[in-house]
């Protein structure tokens, strides 16, 4: 079995932009006490803490939408490096949580704001809306024409998403892009996030108040409070080793479980064990705890068996609920465990087809790492 | 302030309702028709009016032509209300920045100020400075009618939503930018709401104008109301009448052209 390193270490990266003793004062109230950070290029960087800690601030920094007091922020990547303000922020992709879509554009031209910004020619814009809009699993014949109104919290959301990608900036900076979202639909935006960001690789600085959501997306987290910073570290080393009783309090008596989020399906699955008949016992070899899938032609599961005690114990499948995702947490995929009794979890691809199981073993295996 | 915006929003309810309800295009044609009917020709003005004055002799005026106030009229009653939206719109922005957001209250309740003064007391006083004429009416209808331009242009850039703004400036909008296509076209429907307001207050007051030898269909009115003579005051009353509802078609289709 191959388990994978669950994060990419930081140190195979550059720094991108090194933040030096800043600090901000909104009248005499100071948001930002002398903060210092470096952003990873190509790296999630997750900023969280309680509300009114500095993380939002911090961002708004970052691309000039709030006045510095004292210290200094230095971009080091080539890709912004002596931009003017304007030209920083529109090479710096901005989503928030109230989303901000003009109501009066259609998705289509919203999306499109940037790159006209940039003064883009039209047959390349038009191009690069229908590929963001497929980007995000929006098809453009539907979407394109419709006004931001027409949309529910999720879609608006991943528009927001799009438009911040617009113009393929280095950068993307995100506060509290899911915050508005219900859980359910979240969890479905943090997995396309993830999915996205393996594929683009951007520098994205990331402001949450949610824990899992942190854990799940971080490469680099950021824990601050009162307007400093706590700990800054990879989110391993920070769940293994919290620093100080307020970063121990933050992360909750489920520190364990919370490790489980950090790992995605994909870095510990292994081929399943598969077939059309339902006669598990011939495929289920005597005393062991396998789990047999019995898939329709199309290679969606419908079925799983596994062997306890001598009896087989069989789970039929019936919905997207009962499978887990390439991206999904492996905390997602012990909760199914649990749920359904097998010895392990079916992984289904987008068009929910089996590519793999995450075994119970697998799990037990990784949170003892 | 509140009480402004909520009457606007009314407004524009009932405005959206109307336009839904009215085919407006064929009842501006037919409005222009009687208009022009009316105006140019005096036989049907005489006719209609001794249906309803059968005793009065005098059924026009007797210098000027119908056609002619009507025109003055006009004249000082789009110039006047252009003015103020030139003036309203930009003073409403300038206020709406951030650089000029310290102005804001002062130059609102001056505003109001302005409006306490009755129409004919601004034009007395403007008289030694701008003489006898249309001067000094324009200027107390530009006054009269900056008030809801100006009040529905600061309402309408304040109540854009702030996260709109907010993405505007993030995504790298300059300061034009950000007012052009961010924040404009949500404030304009409320801006276009105030601009119909003042015409029509603006058509009622121009009136007035005849006093001090503005012109306009005060003229006719003021002398029927000097010679005792209704049927001159109705005339012209009709001309304003008609021209109100022509103004509120006009805008209600101007709304529906520019609300896409």
């Amino acid at each position: 079995m191959q388990v994978n390193q669950a994060h990419p270490i930081l140190t195979d990266t550059h720094t991108f932009l090194k933040v030096e003793h800043l600090v901000v004062q909104y009248g005499t109230i100071v948001a930002l006490d002398d903060v210092s950070l470096e952003i990873p290029a190509n790296r999630v960087t997750v900023l969280i803490g309680p509300s009114g800690c500095g993380k939002s601030t911090t961002l708004r920094c970052l691309n000039g939408l709030v006045g510095i007091e004292r210290g200094t922020i230095t971009y080091l990547d080539a890709s912004v490096q002596g931009l003017s303000q304007t030209d920083l922020r529109r090479s710096m992709g901005y989503a928030i949580q109230s989303v901000g879509l003009m109501p009066h554009l259609t998705v289509e031209e919203n999306v499109d704001l940037v790159p006209r910004l940039l003064g883009w020619d039209r047959s390349k814009r038009k191009e690069r809306v229908d590929k963001l809009l497929a980007l995000v699993r929006l098809d453009p014949e539907i979407y394109r024409k419709k006004y931001p109104n027409e949309l529910s919290g999720g879609e608006a959301q991943r528009i927001g998403f799009a438009r911040a990608l617009g113009s393929d900036p280095p950068v993307l900076l995100m506060d509290e892009p899911f915050g508005a979202v219900d859980p359910l639909n979240r969890i479905l935006l943090q997995d396309e996030f993830i999915r996205i960001q393996r594929q683009l690789k951007k520098s994205v600085v990331f402001v949450t108040h949610d824990l899992e959501e942190a854990v799940r997306l971080a490469d680099y987290l950021v824990i601050m409070k009162d307007g400093k910073i706590v700990q800054a570290d990879t989110p391993e080393q920070i769940l293994s080793s919290p620093k100080g009783e307020f970063v121990e309090r933050f992360l909750g008596p489920e520190r364990s479980l919370q490790r489980l989020t950090l790992v995605t399906a994909d870095r510990c699955m292994e081929k399943a064990l598969s077939g059309l008949d339902s006669d598990a016992s011939a495929h289920l070899p005597d005393c062991s705890n396998l789990t047999y899938w019995q898939v329709d032609e199309d290679g969606a599961p419908v079925c799983g068996y596994t062997r306890s005690e001598g009896s087989i114990i069989q789970k039929p499948i019936t919905s997207a609920i009962h499978t887990v995702q390439i991206y999904s947490s492996l905390k997602d995929c012990m909760a199914k465990i649990l749920n359904s009794g097998l010895s392990a979890a079916a992984v289904v691809d987008e068009r929910g087809r089996l590519c793999g199981e995450v075994r119970f073993e697998a799990i037990q295996q990784i949170s003892i790492l | 302030m509140k009480q402004s915006s909520r009457s606007a929003s009314f407004d524009q309810n009932l405005a959206a309702q109307t336009n839904r309800k009215a085919g407006n295009t064929p009842a501006l044609i037919l409005l222009i028709a009687l208009l022009l009917l009316y105006i140019c020709s005096v036989k049907v003005q005489t006719g209609l009016l001794s249906l309803l004055f059968p005793s009065i002799q005098q059924l026009t005026h007797s210098r000027k032509t119908l056609l002619a106030m009507t025109g003055e009229h006009i004249a000082l009653t789009l110039l006047a209300s252009l003015l103020a939206t030139f003036a309203g719109v930009l003073l409403g922005i300038g206020v709406t920045r951030e650089e000029g957001r310290d102005f804001q209250v002062l130059v609102l309740r001056l505003n109001s100020f302005i409006q306490t003064f009755p129409p004919s007391a601004v034009i007395i006083l403007a008289y030694p400075a701008l003489g006898f004429g249309w001067k000094p009416a324009l200027l107390a209808l530009f006054l009269y009618s900056l008030f809801p331009i100006l009040g529905n242009t600061v309402v309408g850039f304040e109540s854009v939503d702030p996260g709109i703004k907010d993405s505007a400036k993030g995504m790298g909008m300059k300061p034009l930018q950000q007012l052009w296509i961010a924040e404009f076209p949500q404030a304009w429907p409320m801006i276009l709401t105030g601009i119909r307001h003042s015409y029509i207050l603006n058509l009622g007051t121009a009136a007035i104008a005849a006093v001090i030898g503005g012109g306009g269909l005060g003229t006719i009115i003021i002398s029927g109301l000097t010679l005792r003579n209704s049927a001159l005051v109705l005339s012209g009353t009709i001309v304003i009448t008609l021209l109100a509802f022509i103004g509120e078609q006009v805008f209600l289709l101007l709304s529906r052209l520019t609300r896409s």
